[in-house]
């Protein structure tokens, strides 16, 4: 059941017209804007740059996380999936992984050229790289629990950064904690563990929520 | 691969216990009762806001009611919605960028049913229309869809919200035959339409609900 | 206890009581403690008069995470058992909480500026309760936004339980931040070894806060009871359904 949604999710996305590349080109814009910002001195942004592209890719997930339900929700798609003895829960973790994919795995492939702009040193790229690969699951799963919460709600987009924020802010203090510590203690450093924990903990906890939320929206 | 419309063996009873729903602030009903049965049809009837489709919802359990129960029993044990209900809503659920084929498809995988997605296509009349997305589909064909989605569902209980709306003569009279296939096999129709009802089974009856004076 | 206070009627009997003994109770301790905190109290050595802000800051910041436990543990009786009630007293709960999380967010900027020199620094506390603040308005603007009441309940009970489970996660986050980013910052008066003569206007203050947030609370709850009655009273009567064989 979960593979067909996903499956479907995809096909959906691809023909989409390119739709779900939008957060990609939020993504370029913003490190643009925020080299034009910082003057564009690459000795001024180096030590900005993987704050930078941390802040790129969590804004860009996060202005995508309203249409997680939107459209499943106003088309009657996730009524007939109801019926259709779909658990909220295997749904919820569906669309949890089809977010992943469509609008984390890009920005994620796009980091190391994001990194060139700003030429940031190999060591730095892989640890960013890293980093947000740990934390990608937490940033997905709470993206599902906002857009269930606001399914189906105009005007939610403002309303879904605010929700989210407080949620996201332990994901980008320990993502750049990460990094910094990479240099010296590699993959032991203890903040990436901290990041895969919070990732368990987002699991545990958004999922059940998120399916809940959907549940009080289709009740 | 199974019929499209195999028999169903177990009884099946859909029982509505003093329920109470509202909208916003303001009550739809309060304290409607009614007991379907496999074999039964029950047309419901009424002005345009007067709280059908949310009957339906709380048939279909998809909609909480203020007071009140829903039971849906088969065998006489008490059984999930999800387990029974198919529903077909008002407007059409089919995926745009899909192609009826593939819209189908996956429904019949979510079902878990050996679907028949071909056989269910040709029923209602779309076999020459498999390929085609349905956003490129007419009114009456994405109805025609999710009548096959209905039938594909392989579930007892058919809760359908105005079937027939946006429907040709040809699509009315698929209705009746695929409610009436359906019945006879032990299953239970329950259809909101403005249409007058037509007596469609041995059990053929119709809840109307009016505005209080 | 709970079930006895669900019912609306029996709740209004009793607050009709309760409301103005803490509406009382609160005005008293808080003219007590003025009176303790602003003339009583001598000024601190390090801090001079400035250290009176404390008086007005700490009892804010303390109201502002009781508040929002109150509203975690109404929000989880709403969930549960569904209970009206639950929801008008979690609701009734987040607006004295944002508030007070808001008045400590400016006595601690007020404060910040004779101590630290600045109007804001980034240090832990400071950031842990701004970020509360945050988590109080995107829980109020979920209220706002739907309108259906109780799916508006559902739904905000939800996001104030997630909320709850990571207060102690951001905590955490912002103080591992703070001690790797910050120098220490000066210390903060609220050591264990205060003073007696600071201590007791602290206490009373933190007394007639939570007196204060009580009867803002209760007066909350009173109103929305009578709101959302109000709303069902225009109702427009149920319809007739009829059952006949075709």
């Amino acid at each position: 059941m979960i593979s067909s949604i996903i499956k479907r999710d995809l096909t959906l996305a691809l023909r989409s017209g390119g739709a779900w590349l939008f957060g990609l080109f939020f993504f370029a814009v913003f490190i643009a804007l925020s080299a034009i910002a910082l003057g564009g001195s690459l000795t001024v942004m180096r030590p900005f740059a993987p704050a930078l592209i941390w802040l790129a890719v969590i804004f860009s997930a996060m202005l995508s996380f309203s249409a997680i339900f939107q459209e499943d929700y106003q088309d009657g798609n996730l009524a007939q999936l109801k019926t259709s003895g779909v658990s909220l829960v295997s749904l919820v973790s569906a669309k949890a992984i089809s977010f992943t994919l469509l609008s984390i795995l890009p920005l994620l492939l796009a980091t190391p050229f994001a990194a060139l702009v700003f030429d940031m040193p190999p060591q730095i790229i892989s640890a960013t790289i890293m980093s947000l690969l740990l934390a990608a699951p937490a940033l997905a799963v709470y993206g599902v629990l906002s857009s269930a919460i606001l399914a189906g709600r105009r005007g939610g987009g403002f309303l879904i950064v605010l929700i989210t924020t407080p949620f996201l802010i332990p994901l980008l203090i320990f993502g750049l904690e990460a990094i910094e510590s990479y240099t010296k203690s590699g993959l032991t450093a203890v903040e990436f563990r901290v990041l895969i924990g919070l990732s368990l903990i987002a699991i545990a906890v958004g999922i059940p929520a998120a399916a809940a939320a959907l549940n009080a929206n289709l009740e | 691969m199974t019929p499209l419309f195999s028999q169903m063996d177990k009884p099946i009873r859909l029982e509505v216990i003093g329920l109470t729903m509202s909208r916003g602030e303001n009550t739809l009903f309060e304290g409607l009762s009614a007991t379907v049965g496999s074999g039964d049809v029950l047309w419901i009837q009424g002005d345009n806001g007067i709280g059908k489709t949310t009957l339906l919802e709380a048939m279909a359990g998809l909609s909480r009611p203020d007071e009140g129960d829903v039971f849906w029993l088969e065998n006489e044990q008490p059984s999930l919605a999800n387990d029974l209900v198919a529903y077909q809503p008002h407007k059409s659920f089919a995926k745009a960028a899909l192609s009826a084929q593939e819209d189908l498809s996956f429904w019949a995988q979510l079902y878990g049913t050996a679907p028949n997605v071909e056989g269910a296509l040709t029923y209602v009349g779309l076999s020459d229309r498999c390929d085609v997305t349905t956003q490129n589909l007419s009114a009456g064909q994405r109805r025609r869809l999710a009548l096959a989605t209905l039938i594909i569902s392989q579930k007892p209980i058919w809760i359908m919200d105005e079937p027939s709306a946006a429907m040709d003569k040809s699509g009315e009279d698929l209705i009746d035959g695929l409610i009436c296939q359906h019945i006879d096999r032990g299953g239970i129709a329950i259809i909101a339409s403005h249409d007058s009802p037509r007596k469609l089974g041995l059990n053929t009856r119709k809840l109307t609900l009016s505005a209080a004076p | 206890m709970i079930n006895y206070l669900a019912n609306p009627v029996r709740f209004l009997k009793l607050s009709k009581f309760a409301t103005p003994i803490f509406g009382a109770l609160a005005l008293m301790t808080m003219i007590w403690g003025l009176y303790l905190a602003l003339i009583k109290s001598p000024p601190a050595i390090e801090h001079g008069q400035s250290v009176r802000m404390m008086y007005t800051h700490v009892p804010a910041a303390w109201c502002a995470m009781m508040a929002y436990t109150a509203l975690a543990i109404a929000s989880l009786v709403s969930f549960i058992w569904r209970h009206p009630l639950a929801d008008s007293a979690a609701k009734s709960f987040a607006v004295p909480g944002a508030a007070f999380t808001f008045l400590a967010l400016v006595t601690g900027s007020l404060w910040g500026k004779p101590a630290w020199g600045t109007w804001w620094q980034w240090d832990g506390r400071m950031t842990s309760v701004l970020i509360l603040f945050f988590i109080y308005m995107g829980y109020l603007a979920l209220w706002t936004i739907i309108p259906e009441r109780k799916r508006a309940a559902r739904l905000a009970s939800i996001l104030a339980m997630v909320g709850f489970i990571n207060i102690p996660i951001i905590k955490f986050s912002v103080d591992w931040w703070n001690t790797l980013h910050q120098p220490a910052s000066i210390s903060t008066p609220g050591a264990p070894g205060m003073p007696p003569e600071i201590l007791w206007p602290l206490f009373m203050m933190m007394a007639a806060y939570s007196f204060l947030f009580g009867w803002l609370a209760l007066r909350g709850i009173e109103a929305d009871i009578v709101r959302s009655r109000k709303s069902r009273s225009t109702d427009k009567p149920a319809a007739k359904a009829v059952i006949e064989t075709v």
